[in-house]
């Protein structure tokens, strides 16, 4: 056995499941150059999925990972990461990184494995099954066909209460690219069609027991730091604490609210309809999850704080309750659909008012147009926001029955149907556009997500786009920005290097350096396997009220930096490195993902990737005052942001760049494909 | 093993105790736990259970060790290791007279026992209120855990139950 790193666990498995290999490898193949979760899991995608791949083929990897300080108890440290090709996207499928808040990546550490890769495909419905050392493929017929919920209490059962299971429901089974892969605590991979991959595996649940520890090389240290975490967390309204030597102040702490108001999860539970508690993540003191159940037992929600869990509550609000009378409220019906999603194994955010058809971004929808009907979808639309719609529909998508087939395959096959079939009627030309404003990238890539400043961290111009949230989240006219909940403008300033970029409307040079700012925070936690959530990587979500302060009490007098990242890694590690050689390490890891997608992308198109269809320069303004993107100052600072990436303007590393991150051998496949021009950067 | 007689020990002059109702089931006790006592994060050698392991479970809770007033791990011990800290009055296990042979754990009345059994040193590990100063306590965000103390004893009798 090679010497421990600390941190890691110390090993790759990887699980052949055409062939039933099953082999070890040491960490240090990437360990520590590349850093947990986003660098290891972009390099081993690099190296061992080429653009030639189909997501749902034998050749497609599911790359499971954490980061050196996953399950060490670093506040935040219960997230992991999955790595894999997309079941979504269109045209072309590429890399996807997806993260779930649950223990499954520490319990894998525990189990001695810090990444495991999971190829082929097996002959039968099998299942995973990792205790400590010894890893088995095992028959899962028994098991196949079976909602979530059962069968991750079947596999318990079978393997004890605290093992973590990964697993996927109907849908994923059926390879439908809304499906995810659940884990437990209201938690999953959710997005990207995932569980689509798994299930074209054969593969139905991976079970992990680990018995395990991680060295620590300073627990002292390490103590000193999770304490002062703590302690600036759990810091109550109006208290004041010292904290590394200075006063720190609590504030409020606002609650996500769908209606504004007081969230309707509290209402129902101080009416007595409900009995919620507070959970927390492995090693978190945030306790963000409000877990939830009837009093007869009928309903139990594990985490109801996530947008995941609430997309029904419009719906269910505006059916049975018009005046949306908020006393009268209690979104059992949004529970249990969330909790059905969970169950079939759909992804949650994409059934209800965070797709094309129901929800339209600028207008009224295909729904509300009328182009989609009880008849031409077989769903129970007039009843839309009832239980018996969502249940139906639901099923529909999981089973593939009906609509659910149309848009199994992702909602461009669905748009492409409707153009061409008449019973859509005279006006299923505005399909299209619905779906161009859910989805209004240019390029290869689009229809992996839904256009929002939520989820982005898995396409090529992440940070970009949520500038352009932003500027959704700006459109008002009266739109004021509030510091109540937000870092201050001296921090941002720090973090940032400038605040002209929070200027309404602004697009210029310093928007270029703050998509890449806020990058390197967003790529730490991703990283060292703590929770992007909490460590402080959205203050410009916060800036701009998109998650009004969701997870910080207050980050006005936060630490120099926000994510203490650092602190750990040197407690943990025994050194001594500053936040700027993690920086650098953070950088490579975006690096190589942006050498991913120019090696995945059309020739000669890449820069596509980065821009968007024409109705998101062009909608100037409408009665809400929504607002275009400039055409031109957008591209500048598209531009501008390249050339401080040390990209060429087709949005490539070039060879100098990808040399300063020591990844030459990256140059120099991307030069022999033809796709890096040795003339823009060659020095 | 002949059991020893059982002599009364004066009560702990200190308790763990967690308010279930604020204990949202983060695991930071058990991570101090280990990190303090091991100088690892390890779950597995935390000298303070919780019960927090699936989503059904909704009365969750951290599980301290109660330190018995009649500690029933102190008088199953045929190495007499087990002892009763003069400073503290936990009971506390002598790592060098414990052989491994787990009677202890298995005379724990609390399920579970709060005595974790360390399979590479091959000894029993078990709360000894950090000498004073229990870094579970200090670690606990929401403040469910509290370190109650009385210099004349806190006398908790477990019965056979979880919790």
């Amino acid at each position: 056995m090679d010497e421990k790193i600390y941190g890691y666990a110390g090993k790759i498995l990887r699980v052949d499941l055409s062939t039933g290999e099953i082999t070890e490898e040491s960490i240090k193949k990437y360990a520590p150059k590349y850093i947990g979760g986003r660098a290891m899991g972009a390099r081993i995608y690099w190296d061992e999925i080429m653009p030639e791949v189909d997501p749902l083929s034998a050749e497609n990897k599911l790359i499971f990972l954490s980061g050196p300080l996953t399950g060490t108890g670093a506040m935040g440290g219960g997230r992991s990461s999955l790595v894999t090709k997309a079941a979504k996207g269109y045209p072309k499928k590429t890399y996807y990184h997806s993260t779930s808040g649950n223990p499954f990546g520490a319990e894998m550490k525990y189990a001695g494995y810090d990444v495991l890769i999971i190829q082929g495909i097996a002959k039968k419905p099998s299942y995973l099954w990792i205790n400590d050392g010894n890893v088995e493929i095992c028959d899962a017929s028994a098991q196949w066909g079976m909602l979530v919920e059962s069968a991750r209490e079947e596999y318990k059962k079978l393997h004890g209460e605290r093992a973590q299971v990964a697993l996927i429901g109907p849908a994923g089974e059926n390879r439908v690219v809304h499906a995810g892969i659940s884990t437990e605590f209201g938690s999953g991979f959710s997005q990207g069609g995932v569980g689509a991959v798994m299930g074209s595996k054969n593969l139905k649940a991976i079970v992990v027991r680990g018995t395990g520890g991680l060295n620590v090389a300073d627990p002292k240290a390490f103590m000193k730091v999770m304490r002062d975490k703590i302690d600036w967390l759990s810091t109550k309204e109006g208290e004041t604490k010292m904290i590394d030597g200075k006063p720190y102040t609590g504030r409020k702490l606002k609650g996500f609210s769908v209606f504004g108001g007081k969230e309707w999860t509290h209402i129902a539970a101080d009416k007595g309809e409900i009995d919620v508690r507070r959970r927390s993540c492995l090693g978190c003191a945030m306790n963000c999850r409000i877990s939830v159940k009837t009093h007869d037992d009928s309903l139990r929600v594990g985490s109801t704080e996530c947008v995941a869990s609430v997309f029904y509550a419009l719906e269910e609000a505006s059916y049975y309750n018009p005046s949306f009378d908020t006393e009268k409220l209690n979104g059992l019906i949004a529970h249990r659909m969330s909790a059905l999603c969970e169950d079939l194994g759909l992804d949650n955010i994409y059934p209800f008012n965070m797709n094309p058809w129901f929800t339209s971004r600028f207008g009224p929808s295909p729904f509300c147009q009328g182009i989609l009907t009880k008849e031409n979808t077989g769903l129970l639309l007039d009843e839309y926001g009832s239980e018996a719609f969502g249940t139906d529909y639901l099923n529909a998508l999981a089973y593939r029955r009906g609509w659910g087939e149309l848009v199994a395959e992702g909602d461009e096959k669905a748009v492409e149907y409707i153009l061409s079939h008449e019973e859509f009627g005279p006006d299923r030309e505005a399909v299209k556009k619905a779906y161009d404003e859910w989805y209004p990238r240019r390029g290869d890539f689009n229809g992996v997500d839904f256009h929002s400043v939520f989820r982005y961290m898995d396409t090529p111009d992440y940070n970009l786009r949520v500038l352009v949230g932003q500027t959704d989240v700006k459109r008002a006219k009266d739109y004021e920005p509030s510091y109540h909940e937000c870092p201050s403008k001296e921090l941002i300033e720090k973090w940032v290097g400038n605040t002209k970029f929070m200027e309404p409307h602004y697009w210029g040079p310093e928007v270029a350096q703050a998509a890449i700012a806020h990058e390197a925070m967003a790529l730490e936690p991703d990283a060292l396997g703590l929770c992007c959530y909490l460590t402080g990587v959205y203050p410009y979500m916060q800036a701009n009220g998109a998650l009004p302060g969701l997870q910080m009490p207050s980050i006005e007098n936060a630490p120099e930096h926000p994510s203490s990242g650092e602190e750990y890694w040197n407690a943990v590690m025994g050194t001594s490195i500053t936040q700027e050689d993690l920086n650098k390490q953070y950088q490579m890891a975006r690096n190589i993902e942006a050498a991913i997608f120019a090696r995945e992308a059309t020739p000669g198109k890449n820069r596509e990737n980065y821009e968007y269809v024409d109705w998101v320069y062009e909608t100037v303004r409408d009665s809400k005052g929504v607002l275009s993107i400039p055409r031109e100052e957008y591209e500048a600072t598209l531009s501008e942001y390249f050339r401080l990436r040390g990209w060429d303007q087709n949005g490539i590393p070039t060879r100098e760049t990808l040399h300063y991150y020591d990844l030459d051998d990256v140059a120099d496949d991307l030069a022999a494909r033809g796709v890096l021009k040795e003339e823009s950067g060659a020095k | 093993m002949k059991r020893k007689e059982r002599k009364p020990v004066p009560p702990s002059k200190g308790v763990i105790v967690c308010d279930g109702s604020l204990c949202a089931g983060c695991s930071n006790c058990l991570f101090a736990c280990s990190l303090s006592h091991e100088g690892a994060a390890n779950l597995e050698l935390a000298r303070i259970q919780l019960n927090a392991h699936t989503q059904a479970k909704f009365d969750i809770c951290a599980l301290p060790c109660n330190q018995c007033g009649e500690p029933e791990c102190l008088y199953a011990c045929p190495f007499e290791a087990v002892y009763v800290d003069e400073k503290t009055g936990a009971r506390v296990i002598d790592q060098e007279k414990c052989v491994g042979c787990r009677s202890c754990v298995r005379a724990c009345p609390l399920d579970p026992p709060r005595l974790r059994f360390h399979k590479a040193a091959k000894k029993v590990l078990k709360c000894d209120l950090c000498g004073g100063d229990p870094q579970c306590v200090k670690m606990c965000p929401t403040g469910a855990l509290k370190y109650v103390t009385d210099p004349d004893g806190i006398k908790i009798d477990s019965e056979k139950k979880e919790g």
